[in-house]
C-alpha cells in the first residue's frame, strides 16, 4: 500500500505543474509524432522531461515450510531527464520502495523508504534515414549509487530481501536502437549489469545482462500500443560470502502496453510483463510486473 | 522553460523527499516462535545419589553439550519408543553446519554444567518453525565447537561431548575415582511431547522446558568396569534417555 508521503509527493508535483502546462509541443520540436515513454525519446535539444511512475511486482523463494519467503514490492520513481545536446541525454531517477515479506513462519516484514538513486546517460551515435532520422542508435549509462538507507528495527538490519536497496553500487553500459517510421515504432537495447564492491549484509550482486525488444503501433494520433520481449540472465547473488542458490538465472518476460496522450505533452503508460521463460536458479519464481507512468515535457 | 518553472520543481522535488522521508522505516512480526529452556538442578555442591545397583555416586563435575533441537511432525519410528536402555549407538557424520536452514531446528548449541550448576533455568534459544502440528523433539547431543556457548567456562571441552568426573563406592568401601568423557556423537534423545503442539499465526508462541536427569545415568552400568567399551555405551544411552521434555507452554 503506498504510503502518503509518496503519493503526496506525486500530488503535489501534478498539482503544481497543471495550471502551468504550456503547449511546448515535443513531438514538433523532434519532428516526430511518435509517442515515447521514458527511455524512447527522440533527441532534440533543451528537451526536459519528468515522469512520475508506479510498478509493481511479487516473488517467490526457498523451499516450502524451509527458507520460503514471498515478496510483494512496489516502487513509486520519481524521473527528470534532460538533453543539454541533440547527441546527449542526461537522467535521474529516485524511487520510493515499498516491499513486504510473509515468511515460512508466519512471520511479516515491512518496509517503506527512498531506494537508490540511479543516474542515467545516453550518447546518440547517428540519426538516419530519411528527414525526421528513422534509425537511431545510442550508446547508454547508468549507474545505481546505494542512497537507501538499511532499515533496523531494535538495532538489527531487517531481512536483506525486505531492504529498499543493495547497498551496492550498480553499472549499466549498453547500446540502444530506435526505429522511427510512424505510426510504427520499435526499439532494441541490451546492457550489462555490473556490481562494483559490497553491499549491505555482504552482498554481492551476480553480474549479468539484460536485453529487450519492443514493437509499438499508433491506432490513433493519441493512443499506441505496445508489445515486447525482455530478458535477464545473471550469475548467482552472494550474501555474506556464500552464494544464495535461489538467485541468478534466466528470465524471459511477454510484455503488452499502451500509451495515451491525455493531453500536450502529457503520456500515460501502463504495461504489464508476464514471465513466459522461466529458468531461474533454485527455488525461485517471479510473478508479472505491472506498471504505470504518466510523462510530461516541458 | 523558465527559472520560475524550475524553482517550483525544485521546492516540489525537495519537499516531496522530506515529506516521503518522514514516512521510511520497517518492522517485523516474528510469527510463529518456540523457545527453548533448560531446567538445571541448581546445585553448586557435588550431588550423592544411588544407581539401580545400589551402588552410591557422587558426581563433582558433569558437563554436556546439548547441539540443537528439533521439532517433529512424524513421531511414528521406533525412535520415539520409551525404552529404558539402548544396546547399540548410532554414529552420525562428524561434520555438521549450525546454519541449518531447517526452521524447526533451534541450533544454538550449549556446554551444559550440570554439576556445580550454578543457575536454575537456560534459555537455550528459540527456533522460527512452519505452522502445523508437531508431537515430538529432537535433541542432538554432539561435540563443541568454538561457536558452542559457554565452552570459555570449559575451555577442556572443545571437541568433546561429555565429561563426567566423580566417585563411587559400593558398600561403604573406598570411595574410588573415575572420569568419563567423549567426543563422540551420541544417539540423538526423542522424545514424544505431553500433548501434540499446534502452531499457527492464531497460536504462535510455545515454550519448551527440559531437564536431564544425571542420577539416572549410572543405571544399570558396571561402575567397576566403566573402561569397558559396552559399559561406556550403556552410560551413553542412559544420558541420551536422561534428556526429558517437562512441559510444553503458552506464553
Amino acid at each position: 500500500m503506498p504510503s502518503r508521503p509518496g503519493l503526496t509527493l506525486l500530488a503535489l508535483t501534478l498539482l503544481l505543474l497543471g495550471p502551468r502546462w504550456a503547449v511546448a509541443c515535443s513531438t514538433c520540436m523532434s519532428g516526430d509524432p511518435t509517442l515515447t515513454t521514458l527511455g524512447l525519446e527522440k533527441p532534440f535539444p533543451g528537451r526536459l522531461r519528468i515522469t512520475a511512475g508506479v510498478m509493481y511486482r511479487t516473488e517467490s523463494v526457498g523451499r516450502d515450510r524451509i527458507d520460503h519467503k514471498d515478496l510483494t514490492q512496489t516502487t513509486a520513481t520519481l524521473a527528470l531527464a534532460w538533453w543539454p545536446r541533440a547527441d546527449l541525454a542526461l537522467g535521474v531517477r529516485l524511487p520510493w520502495v515499498w516491499k513486504e515479506i510473509k515468511h515460512t513462519n508466519t512471520a511479516e516484514t515491512w518496509t517503506s523508504a527512498l531506494g537508490d538513486l540511479s543516474l542515467d546517460l545516453r550518447y546518440y551515435l547517428t540519426q538516419y534515414g530519411g528527414t525526421q532520422g528513422h534509425h537511431l542508435f545510442a550508446l547508454t549509462a547508468s549507474l545505481r549509487i546505494p542512497t537507501a538507507a538499511q532499515i533496523h528495527e531494535r538495532g538489527r538490519p531487517l531481512d536483506f530481501d525486505a531492504q529498499p536497496g543493495t547497498g551496492q553500487s550498480l553499472i549499466e553500459p549498453g547500446f540502444w536502437y530506435g526505429f522511427y517510421a510512424y505510426p510504427w515504432f520499435g526499439s532494441a537495447q541490451v546492457a550489462g549489469q555490473i556490481g562494483i564492491g559490497t553491499g549491505y549484509q555482504g552482498y554481492r550482486f551476480g553480474n549479468g545482462f539484460r536485453a529487450s525488444v519492443l514493437g509499438q503501433y499508433a491506432a490513433t494520433r493519441n493512443l499506441a500500443l505496445q508489445a515486447g520481449v525482455d530478458v535477464r540472465w545473471s550469475a548467482p547473488d552472494s550474501l555474506g560470502g556464500m552464494d544464495d542458490p535461489d538467485s541468478g538465472g534466466f528470465i524471459g518476460h511477454l510484455g503488452m502496453g499502451l500509451v495515451v496522450n491525455v493531453r500536450p505533452d502529457l503520456l500515460l503508460a501502463a504495461r504489464g510483463q508476464l514471465p513466459v521463460l522461466d529458468a531461474l536458479h533454485g527455488d525461485h519464481d517471479e510473478g508479472p510486473i505491472v506498471r504505470v507512468e504518466l510523462a510530461y515535457d516541458f | 522553460m523558465t527559472f520560475e518553472r524550475i524553482t517550483t520543481w525544485c521546492i516540489t522535488v525537495v519537499a516531496g523527499l522530506v515529506t516521503a522521508g518522514c514516512g521510511s522505516g520497517g518492522t517485523r512480526s516474528p510469527g510463529v516462535t518456540v523457545e527453548y529452556i533448560l531446567r538445571l538442578p541448581g546445585t553448586a555442591t557435588p550431588v550423592q545419589f544411588h544407581n539401580t545397583e545400589g551402588v552410591e555416586i557422587t558426581i563433582r563435575e558433569a558437563v554436556l553439550v546439548l547441539w540443537s533441537q528439533t521439532l517433529e511432525d512424524t513421531c511414528t519410528g521406533p525412535d520415539f519408543a520409551h525404552w529404558p536402555r539402548r544396546m547399540w549407538t548410532w554414529i552420525l557424520p562428524a561434520a555438521h553446519a549450525h546454519a541449518d536452514a531447517d526452521p524447526r531446528v533451534q541450533p544454538v548449541p550449549h556446554l551444559l554444567s550440570l554439576v556445580p550448576a550454578v543457575t536454575e533455568e537456560i534459555f537455550l534459544g528459540s527456533a522460527a518453525p512452519p505452522p502445523g502440528t508437531y508431537c515430538g523433539l529432537s535433541v542432538a547431543l554432539r561435540q563443541a565447537d568454538t561457536d558452542t556457548m559457554g565452552l570459555e567456562h570449559h575451555p577442556d571441552m572443545l571437541g568433546q561431548t561429555l565429561s563426567v568426573r566423580g566417585t563411587y563406592r559400593i558398600n561403604g568401601a573406598e570411595p574410588v575415582s573415575f572420569t568419563v568423557s567423549t567426543g563422540r556423537t551420541l544417539v540423538p534423545a526423542r522424545r514424544l511431547l505431553p500433548a501434540p503442539l499446534e502452531l499457527s499465526a492464531a497460536l504462535p508462541r510455545a515454550q519448551i522446558l527440559l531437564k536431564i536427569q544425571y542420577d539416572r545415568w549410572f543405571d544399570g552400568i558396571d561402575v567397576e568396569n566403566l573402561d569397558d567399551p559396552v559399559q561406556q555405551e550403556l552410560l551413553f544411552g542412559n544420558i541420551t534417555e536422561s534428556v526429558r521434555v517437562v512441559s510444553v507452554s503458552r506464553p
